[in-house]
């Protein structure tokens, strides 16, 4: 409700002059409130002549709460004016339109081209009001009842008291909030960001005392424009428009979403039914193009999307009935669909999809009909059709599928046969196999077997019987004679090629010639292989039990060309620690098998279930002996024996010998091993032990698959042998060793017998017989000082210089008593290996007296004299001394000659030897006469002197 | 006996969790176990369902959900004669249906439904006469409802339920007084007319 506050009269002016210019003020302006968009609707008029049709004017609106100072909103609204109409705004109010009144004021200005100079605005119109219901003297809270707002947006209230300045309380969700006064009487309260909480709204309300007023909002999410908007159809009569809504709006269920489709061409507009789809209903001949918008609207948001489209573009094919399947033979059969729409404008593009239980094959066609050919007779088809419109595409149609099954035809190809031989008295049973054809080949169900049986002897007879449809072997006695054998299935078509095998029983006897051979089995199967045949081959069949332990053994076999001479035989039936004999047939042109080869082996063997028992026998510190018994043999359910290994494992570790092999186990235990390969070696000699050491021996048993369990001994050995030892090394050694002496000895003796006869005793000279001196025996013998010595002539020789490095040490003493000249090495151990030399004559020291260089030489005028030297000098000297006179070298003067050997003995003269003076122990009665050089000269000290020697004392001490 | 009580506790089960038991074209069930369904179905509360779905579980709402009550009290049932007692209830109950016959209340309008069914047939059991099912009463004229969903709404459809609740729960407590058989009750009966007349007297009195 409106009310102009200032009647007033606006005229058009027309000021005379030199310009004219328009005003045309707003008339009749009329202000209203729509609550339920919270809009203040504002109309007016404006009055035109005749000639401003079509003029452009701005009019400004200005709406003011209270007083002008409060304006709310200054809006310049542009609009080309047409006759006799009433222009109109909505302002859309933040606040309530109900909580205050609202002020409107107009001014307008004409904004033609046309008139330029009229671009000056009217006076405002008087101002009208919208009262709001603050003076109504009403408890109330606007908006009332029910309002609605988007999630996250702001929503402003206001609760008016009855009289001035009441105290009201404004609640949210029970939850207390502060407002804004507008007026004595109206608050506003502004909640943010507002939330979904439950789909019956969110309570706001005011409260005066103990009344309440209050309203239900409505949060609901923001509703979204519809994606994927598309329309098709299916028959050219209904159009399909679909579309996806998105997120729910969780408004409640009295306030849907709307959706409509609108046509442009058309201007028709339909209300949909649902919130995701909707059917336009088509007129094929009138419209082919069209221009849909959809709209989708609610409370709050109005939202639309739009498509442009060729109805003929966007058909998707439908079937009418499922498709049909006529003339079905064995391998063709004809296909017939109808589909829609039918309009002959348009073609279609259908693929035909054939299944049968293995394979799929594809086929495309523009005809509502198709023939299949090629088909696997008696076989399961599936087959399924779909179609587009071929001259645009838009969507294939479903699938439309059916099953059909095709007749039968005669077996193709023959079947895989073979065949057993045992002799029997008077002939031979022979029992026919065959490998049931497979269903590619079958061509339909095999009702039963012919097998002919014809003579290749002189005399032909053919004998034909059958065999049942789900046999697959056959058995009959034969004569010797050489038959030819023809198998062929049989189904309601016909028959297959008959295969033909000749069993000749001549052949049959080579069998036992033939050495059956070992062979290796893999994961896979087992690996055969043959040397290949004479050209005649055709082929070549391996044949075995899958079962060799059990009286129906599965017998199989397998063919191969003739180029394949090896083969991995494989079967689901193998089993690990079986024994499969295999036997290899070469089969020829004219199908007549031969034996070629015999093979046995296992996929995999296993380890002999035996458990030697082992004792010990020739237990020595170094070797034993290892007996054992047991059940092992070689049984086809384990594996090949091949012999023994045997463990040796000593208690304290050591090297395995060459014999052995060294193992190491798992837990990192070293043991040597011995092999016997021979399976029937119960014993074993097991050498180069450690004497006094433990060893703990395995026996096992052996195969491809492994050891088995062990026969387990613990052996010590014994201790060292030294008897043996000393018999076999050291005594002979010894033996020996003491006759290498005995013989040197007696080579020493010979040599000095030879060399260096003894002296002969003077005491037990023959001549001491002959003077038959009665009583004492040493009373017989001369003594020197008797005896008047033979003059001497010494001659000085320069040669004195080569005895440098001889210590001479000559002893005198008076001349009537005896004087001894020593002759001894300079060192310890010439003095203890040298036997005292003395000479026992005067006469030297007489000649040497003579000479001047005598005085370098050390006289000792006593008989305790001693000369030490070198054990080289005296070498020297005593070869000199054996040196017979006529090897004197020429121009060199002999100076010394011998006069006599003879010399007194030592033994009568023990009181002239000093303590100091150690007295050769086995000095020689004689005294070997020595050429004393020039240089050697001796010389006497004076007396009293004591004699000095340039050996050290310690070689003076020591005994001779 | 006891196998029977337990059929008949099976079949008041059924009934009570079906919400509904047929009166006309069916068979009642025994007297014992509409007795006993009613008083059962008197303490469904369907106050506090609606207050928490509608947002109203407030104090300040509670307490404007708080008002006079347009139906019978306690006081004013128990005097009733057992008939006039059972017509007043599918009275009071088919009242109520027709306030609350929106969509919100589709589950609560089917007890209510329920309810009248098995007043109905106890009022069979009481009455020798055949029909005694009151007619369904012509739909009054309410005054205008307020907007579904609206604040006002919510306020007023809260203080028709929770006058139910109280009418209910009055009737379950007369239906506590009564006996095991028809007929049977521990009080001395009371035609309406002097039920009504007490009230008048007590009002002025007041």
């Amino acid at each position: 409700m409106s009310h102009v506050l200032t009647p007033r009269i606006h005229l058009s002016l027309s000021i005379a002059g030199s310009s004219e210019y328009l005003v045309y003020p707003p008339e009749s302006i009329n202000v209203s409130i729509r609550s339920d968009e919270q809009c203040l609707d504002i109309q007016w008029t404006v009055h035109l002549h005749n000639y401003t049709l079509n003029l452009k004017m701005i009019f400004q609106i200005d709406i003011y709460r209270s007083t002008l100072s409060n304006t709310v909103e200054n809006k310049n609204y542009t609009t080309t004016l047409k006759s006799n109409e009433t222009l109109q705004w909505c302002w859309h109010s933040v606040l309530p339109l109900e909580c205050t009144s609202h002020f409107v004021r107009i001014r307008s200005m004409v904004d033609d081209e046309r008139f330029p100079e009229s671009r000056i605005w009217s006076s405002w119109s008087p101002p009208v009001v919208s009262k709001g219901q603050e003076s109504s003297g009403e408890f109330h809270i606007f908006p009332n009842d029910i309002m609605y707002a988007e999630e996250d947006s702001s929503v402003t209230f206001c609760c008016i008291s009855r009289t001035d300045n009441d105290k009201i309380e404004f609640f949210y969700e029970d939850r207390y909030m502060q407002g804004i006064k507008l007026s004595s009487r109206t608050t506003m309260f502004e909640v943010k960001n507002v939330a979904f909480v439950r789909r019956q709204g969110s309570n706001a309300y005011c409260k005066l005392d103990s009344s309440i007023d209050g309203v239900v909002l409505y949060v609901g999410g923001v509703l979204e424009e519809p994606k994927d908007f598309s329309c098709q159809t299916r028959d050219l009569e209904t159009l399909n428009c679909t579309w996806h809504p998105g997120r729910d709006t969780l408004l409640p269920e009295h306030l849907p979403n709307n959706y409509s489709l609108f046509e442009w061409f058309s201007q028709k507009k339909v209300n949909c039914v649902h919130r995701n789809w909707c059917a336009w209903q088509l007129a094929p001949d009138m419209q082919d193009t069209y221009n849909f918008t959809l709209m989708a609207e609610n409370k709050l948001r109005k939202r639309r999307t739009s498509t442009f489209f060729n109805v003929n573009q966007q058909v998707q094919p439908k079937f009418v009935g499922e498709i049909s399947i006529e003339n079905v033979d064995a391998t063709e059969a004809t296909l017939r669909w109808q589909i829609i729409p039918n309009q002959k404008n348009l073609t279609f593009l259908c693929q035909i999809e054939v299944y049968d239980n293995e394979k799929g094959i594809e086929y495309n066609t523009s005809n509502s009909e198709f023939t299949l050919s090629g088909l696997q007779p008696y076989t399961a088809h599936s087959v399924r059709v779909r179609c587009c419109i071929a001259s645009h595409f838009w969507k294939w149609s479903e699938w439309n599928s059916k099953n059909f099954t095709t007749k039968e035809d005669t077996p193709s190809g023959a079947l895989n046969i073979w065949r057993i031989v045992e002799p029997v008295s008077g002939g031979y049973n022979v029992k026919i196999f065959w490998k049931p054809l497979p269903t590619f080949q079958a061509n339909g169900k095999i009702l039963n077997y012919s097998i002919a049986m014809e003579t290749l002897g002189k005399v032909p007879k053919v004998d034909i019987f059958f065999s049942d449809s789900d046999s697959n072997s056959t058995e009959k006695i034969i004569d010797e004679q050489p038959y030819q054998i023809s198998v062929a299935a049989i189904n309601s078509a016909g028959s297959s090629i008959p295969s033909v095998i000749v069993v000749s029983g001549n052949t049959e006897k080579s069998i036992q010639n033939i050495k059956e051979d070992r062979v290796n089995g893999t994961r896979d199967g087992i690996y055969l292989s043959w040397k290949p045949d004479s050209e005649e081959t055709e082929s070549y069949v391996v044949d075995w039990c899958n079962y060799p332990w059990d009286a129906i053994c599965d017998f199989q076999w397998q063919k191969f060309g003739s180029n394949i001479t090896s083969a991995i035989i494989r079967s689901a039936a193998f089993q690990s620690g079986v024994r499969y004999n295999f036997k290899i047939y070469g089969l020829s042109t004219k199908h007549e098998p031969y034996l070629l080869a015999k093979k046995t082996g296992y996929t995999q063997e296993l380890a002999l279930d035996c458990k030697p028992e082992v004792t010990v026998d020739n237990l020595a510190s170094t070797s034993l002996t290892l007996n054992w018994k047991d059940n092992c043999t070689d049984e086809p359910q384990y594996g090949f024996f091949k012999g023994y290994h045997i463990y040796k494992k000593p208690e304290v570790e050591e090297p395995c010998d060459s014999e052995t092999e060294k193992q190491v186990f798992s837990d990192n235990i070293v043991v040597c091993m011995y092999t016997v390969s021979d399976t029937k070696q119960k014993t074993f000699n097991v050498k180069k032990l450690q004497p006094n050491s433990t060893y703990s021996f395995e026996v096992k048993a052996f195969t491809g698959g492994g050891d088995s369990l062990a026969g387990i001994i613990k052996v010590t050995t014994g201790t060292h042998e030294n008897t043996n030892l000393m018999m076999t090394i050291i005594l002979p050694m010894a033996l020996f060793s003491l006759l290498l002496i005995i013989g040197l000895n007696l080579k020493i003796q010979w040599v000095k017998e030879k060399c260096f006869p003894d002296i002969p005793d003077p005491y037990k000279s023959s001549v001491l017989s002959l003077m038959k001196f009665k009583g004492n025996i040493h009373q017989a013998i001369l003594n020197t000082s008797d005896c008047i010595p033979d003059a001497i002539e010494v001659v000085n020789k320069p040669e004195i210089s080569k005895t440098q490095g001889l210590r001479t040490i000559l002893v005198g003493n008076e001349i009537t008593t005896p004087a001894y000249l020593y002759l001894l090495p300079v060192g310890k151990d010439a003095l203890d290996s040298q036997a005292c030399i003395c000479f026992e004559n005067f006469t030297y020291c007489q000649a040497a007296s003579d000479s001047g260089s005598c005085s370098q030489n050390q006289m000792i005028p006593t008989d305790q004299m001693m000369s030490v030297e070198s054990s080289e000098h005296l070498l020297k000297v005593d070869k000199d001394y054996i040196r017979p006179f006529g090897n004197t070298p020429a121009g060199e003067e002999v100076s010394l000659n011998y006069v006599s050997q003879l010399a007194p003995t030592m033994s009568g003269d023990k009181g002239n030897s000093s303590p100091n003076l150690p007295e050769p122990a086995h000095c020689s009665e004689y005294k070997m006469q020595m050429v004393i050089p020039a240089g050697l000269a001796l010389s006497f000290p004076p007396e009293g002197d004591r004699p000095i020697s340039v050996a050290s004392l310690d070689q003076l001490e020591k005994p001779c | 006996m006891w196998a029977r009580l337990r059929l008949s506790s099976l079949f008041g089960l059924t009934c009570g969790l079906l919400w509904l038991c047929p009166a006309a074209g069916s068979t009642c069930p025994v007297y014992q176990t509409l007795l006993c369904q009613l008083k059962n179905m008197a303490k469904k509360d369907f106050l506090k369902a609606f207050m928490t779905d509608q947002g109203l579980n407030s104090p300040h709402l509670n307490e404007t959900c708080t008002g006079s009550s347009d139906f019978p009290v306690t006081e004013t049932l128990k005097d009733l004669p057992p008939v006039t007692f059972l017509q007043t209830v599918s009275q009071t109950v088919r009242l109520i249906e027709q306030k609350l016959n929106e969509p919100v209340f589709k589950r609560m309008h089917i007890y209510l439904q329920g309810i009248d069914n098995n007043v109905c047939c106890m009022l069979q059991a009481l009455l020798p006469a055949p029909a005694a099912c009151p007619a369904p009463a012509s739909r009054r004229t309410l005054s205008p409802t307020p907007t579904v969903g609206s604040f006002s709404w919510k306020l007023e459809r809260c203080k028709i339920i929770q006058s139910y609740q109280r009418f209910m729960e009055a009737v379950g407590k007369v239906l506590e007084t009564w006996g095991a058989s028809p007929g049977q009750r521990n009080r001395k009966r009371r035609s309406l007319l002097n039920v009504l007349l007490g009230q008048r007297r007590k009002v002025r009195a007041g």
